[in-house]
């Protein structure tokens, strides 16, 4: 499942690439004014219908978090055990014996909270990439007075991703077919298999960037970059300074909430309702 | 920087010019002296190795500023001594094609490919917007503006880098092997535009091609380079009278001239150079006109190897299909039975399913629907590791396939992944050099060596495996004819030793020459099985699958009236024609 573009004309596909990517920000901002799973979840669910009304397929952010789910259950484990608060509330421990691991009620409610913290800038980041070519963001970035060679050198590194991954399906298909097995169990066998792959990858990768070098030399990009002129060109319309505004008022909204402490209402209750129901 | 301006009236003049890379000895270009009018239209041909993209790159400034050396002599290009120039200011002047077109597209969308040079060049909005609207008609590009160019055909990418050359309006074009990556057709039509470009843009253009016969009717200059030199120069037909040099060089020289020319020394006649079938028809028939004795029932028709469709096949396909992500069903009912020690050779246009449909032999991709039985075991219990053993398979770069940092170890690591011992590994990594002839580089980073024996260390390492059936990918892309030649001739050793040999080629002429089976296929399904002598009388078929049949059939075919059966090379042709004259 890949982060290519998924073409449109909705409202948040017209929005400015710069308005889209401070919507990203102040998204990353919410999410760190609370640690309550109910509105960190409302929060992810605003951004859900966000890129559903703009036409992204359920499917491409399902199949995108899909590919995420042993990191989110890794996470998830790893934050229960090594946050746990002082007099916790204990369920289990991992190794009973040694009493050591712990599973509190706390740590597991809180958890779920960095768990949807993650996922909220994970969707926030998928929607603005899903909706926006690259080649938008390069420009947004140029009209931030970002140097056109480090703006043209983001554009032509992540234009390149698809090349990359292609490239990278040929080598292992080359190697497969001269019977390199990678389909192990042990995780350290894994990760050996896997090493000689490094070396056609890294061949093949300095071989595109002494290609690209000399095709973007020999297509006049030293020619004269202070005066280079751009055919696409980006514009804050009224439509982006709403969503600006409305952007910003939300995560004062939010940051008020979260420093008065009234954001853990919600956690309180979601932590008494886990013990209730334990218990 | 100095800037001199040399009163020349040449678009493009080497004097005297000699290059050496900085990490060789030997000099890649020696002592050259070439001058190329404004609006002239030059095709640079020549073995791999000759010096032809170091001279392309001398003309931008590539050659020294990015690929450093020793350069003696002067490279004028427009008046301005390439010495005193930068690239920057020299890519305003000469737009500069590279061979493989996925490595030289840097944009995320094909109007931003076309709108990067003339950007560069501070051209404003609208022009560029101008110059856009018109590569997008040039090179038929409309369809994709929004695609991303690294999602595009071999043939649409070629298109999209010359459109987006095009857009930069240089006074100079230099094309570097603009049509390696095409089937025929596909080549043709890029071949086509682009010297349609040039004379309707009145521009130079240089072009470097190994594909000499489907440029000699369409350029002004012919130049021959061989180490470095420039051995042969003139109008095309001047040097098409010397098709022996040519062919002593490693090039594949226009069938129709070496006809003409074998038929002229047998008869001591002069017939004229032909620089397209038509004229080679009219010389030929012309000559022959009056001269027939033989009547056609004293030619035995030459028989077709018949396709060995022997009781226990090593590959079995049956009702194959295979859908991509995205719903792209790139194999649709596909039945297919090779025998033991069958050759095959599956053709197609780009994009048609021969690469899918091998992939599925030894396992790397499983059918959606149907069965493959390799030796008579369903693929779809056994993993690529197993089937590896039966099945090898050498695909089209090298340099993907390069894990190691000698010859030998790299041999190894097939046979090694089989769990073989050291010993055996040894054995046979040796015994397969010595097949393919590299048994003097086993210690060497096979990085450092050269395209051709690249190829036959990959080559080694799938016949290391002892593979029944070995499959190679397109074993003429980025070869020159003679190197394309000697892995073909390999592949015919290692099949009269049994081994089943299927190569995936757009080269015509190495099917007619080589191949006991054809197999012609076209989005996804098989359009035709049998022999190449009858596959290439299915012209129809053939155009349909945007191929056409070698330039020696087609000579062949319009000649009927002298040679009654379908001849494969131009030997054949040559061969009939003498027997039909006294």
């Amino acid at each position: 499942m890949s982060l290519d573009y998924v073409p449109g004309t909705s409202f948040f596909h017209r929005l400015d690439p710069r308005t889209k990517f401070l919507f990203f920000i102040l998204a990353f901002i919410i999410s760190e004014a609370f640690d309550d799973p109910f509105l960190l979840a409302l929060e992810f669910v605003v951004i859900f219908l966000i890129g559903w009304l703009a036409g992204i397929p359920n499917s491409k952010i399902g199949g995108l978090f899909k590919n995420m789910i042993p990191v989110f259950i890794m996470l998830y484990v790893l934050n229960v055990i090594w946050w746990s608060p002082p007099r916790a509330n204990v369920l289990f421990y991992l190794l009973p014996a040694q009493k050591w691991l712990p599973f509190s009620y706390e740590a597991m409610v809180y958890s779920a909270g960095v768990i949807l913290r993650f996922a909220n800038v994970l969707i926030a980041l998928w929607v603005i990439m899903l909706t926006t070519p690259i080649s938008r963001f390069v420009l947004g970035f140029v009209k931030w007075h970002l140097p056109p060679s480090i703006a043209m050198g983001i554009g032509i590194g992540l234009a390149s991703v698809p090349m990359l991954s292609q490239e990278i399906g040929m080598v292992m298909d080359a190697m497969k077919a001269r019977a390199w097995e990678v389909e192990y169990r042990n995780p350290v066998k894994r990760i050996r298999a896997y090493i000689p792959l490094f070396v056609p990858i890294l061949y093949q990768t300095i071989t595109r960037a002494e290609n690209i070098a000399v095709a973007i030399e020999s297509r006049a990009f030293g020619h004269d970059i202070s005066r280079r002129t751009y055919y696409r060109e980006e514009r804050m319309r009224d439509s982006d300074y709403l969503v600006l505004v409305l952007g910003i008022a939300v995560t004062v909204f939010s940051l008020v909430i979260g420093s008065y402490g009234l954001g853990y209402g919600a956690y309180d209750f979601v932590y008494r309702m886990i013990l209730g129901f334990v218990k | 920087m100095k800037v001199e301006l040399f009163l020349s009236e040449f678009a493009t003049e080497f004097r005297n010019v000699s290059f050496t890379y900085t990490d060789s000895k030997e000099p890649a270009l020696k002592d050259i002296n070439l001058r190329i009018k404004e609006g002239e239209l030059v095709l640079i041909t020549g073995p791999s190795g000759a010096g032809k993209t170091t001279l392309c790159c001398c003309i931008n400034g590539l050659v020294p500023y990015f690929y450093t050396g020793e350069l003696t002599g002067n490279v004028i290009v427009n008046g301005l001594d390439t010495k005193n120039q930068t690239i920057g200011t020299l890519s305003t002047k000469v737009g500069l094609l590279f061979q493989d077109p996925a490595s030289q597209l840097v944009s995320p969308t094909v109007v931003d490919e076309l709108a990067f040079g003339p950007e560069n060049l501070g051209i404003a909005k609208e022009e560029i917007g101008k110059r856009i609207e018109y590569s997008l008609d040039a090179m038929r590009l409309r369809p994709y503006v929004d695609r991303n160019p690294a999602t595009l055909s071999g043939g649409e990418q070629q298109a999209c880098a010359l459109g987006a050359l095009a857009a930069m309006r240089p006074e100079i074009y230099v094309l570097d092997e603009p049509t390696s990556n095409l089937d025929p057709i596909g080549s043709s039509t890029v071949l086509s535009a682009i010297t349609e470009l040039a004379r309707a843009e009145k521009k130079t253009m240089i072009i470097v091609e190994h594909k000499i016969e489907e440029l000699t009717d369409m350029v002004d200059t012919m130049l021959v380079m061989d180490q470095g030199r420039i051995i042969m120069s003139g109008e095309p037909r001047q040097v098409l009278k010397e098709t022996e040099l040519l062919e002593q060089v490693g090039l594949k020289a226009p069938p129709a001239a070496v006809v003409c020319n074998k038929l002229a020394a047998k008869f001591g006649v002069e017939l004229g150079v032909p620089l397209t079938v038509d004229e080679g028809y009219e010389k030929i028939n012309n000559f022959l006109n009056g001269k027939i004795v033989r009547p056609f029932s004293s030619f035995r028709e030459k028989q077709s190897i018949s396709n060995p469709k022997t009781e226990t096949p090593i590959v079995e396909a049956d009702g194959l299909w295979h859908t991509y992500p995205g719903n792209v069903e790139a194999l649709k009912d596909v039945d297919l039975r090779v025998g033991r020690g069958d050759f095959l050779a599956i053709v197609g246009q780009n994009g048609s399913g021969k690469t899918t449909l091998v992939k599925h032999f030894n396992g790397l991709l499983r059918p959606t629907r149907g069965t493959v039985l390799i030796d008579g075991e369903d693929t779809k219990h056994q993993t690529t590791a197993q089937l590896s053993r039966k099945v090898g398979m050498v695909f089209q770069n090298p340099d993907r396939q390069l894990l190691k940092f000698k010859v030998i170890e790299e041999v190894k690591f097939g046979p090694k992944n089989l769990g073989f011992s050291e010993d055996e590994c040894n054995a046979r990594a040796t015994a397969v050099l010595q097949a393919v002839g590299l048994e003097h580089v086993t210690e060497r980073d096979p990085h450092e060596l050269g395209k051709g024996e690249k190829q036959r260390v990959v080559l080694a390492c799938a016949l290391a495996m002892k593979p029944e059936v070995l499959v190679i990918d397109e074993p003429t892309t980025g070869q020159d004819y003679k190197r394309s030649r000697e892995i073909m001739d390999l592949a015919v050793r290692l099949n009269k030793e049994g081994s089943t040999i299927i190569v995936i080629t757009h080269d015509m002429s190495l099917v007619a020459e080589y191949a006991k089976r054809t197999i012609l296929m076209h989005q996804g399904q098989i359009l035709y099985d049998g022999p190449p002598r009858e596959a290439f009388t299915k012209t129809e078929l053939l155009k349909r699958s945007f191929l056409s049949p070698p330039q020696a059939t087609i000579l062949g075919m319009r000649l009927r009236n002298y040679v009654p059966y379908t001849v494969l090379t131009t030997d054949e042709l040559v061969d009939a024609l003498t027997r039909t004259v006294t």
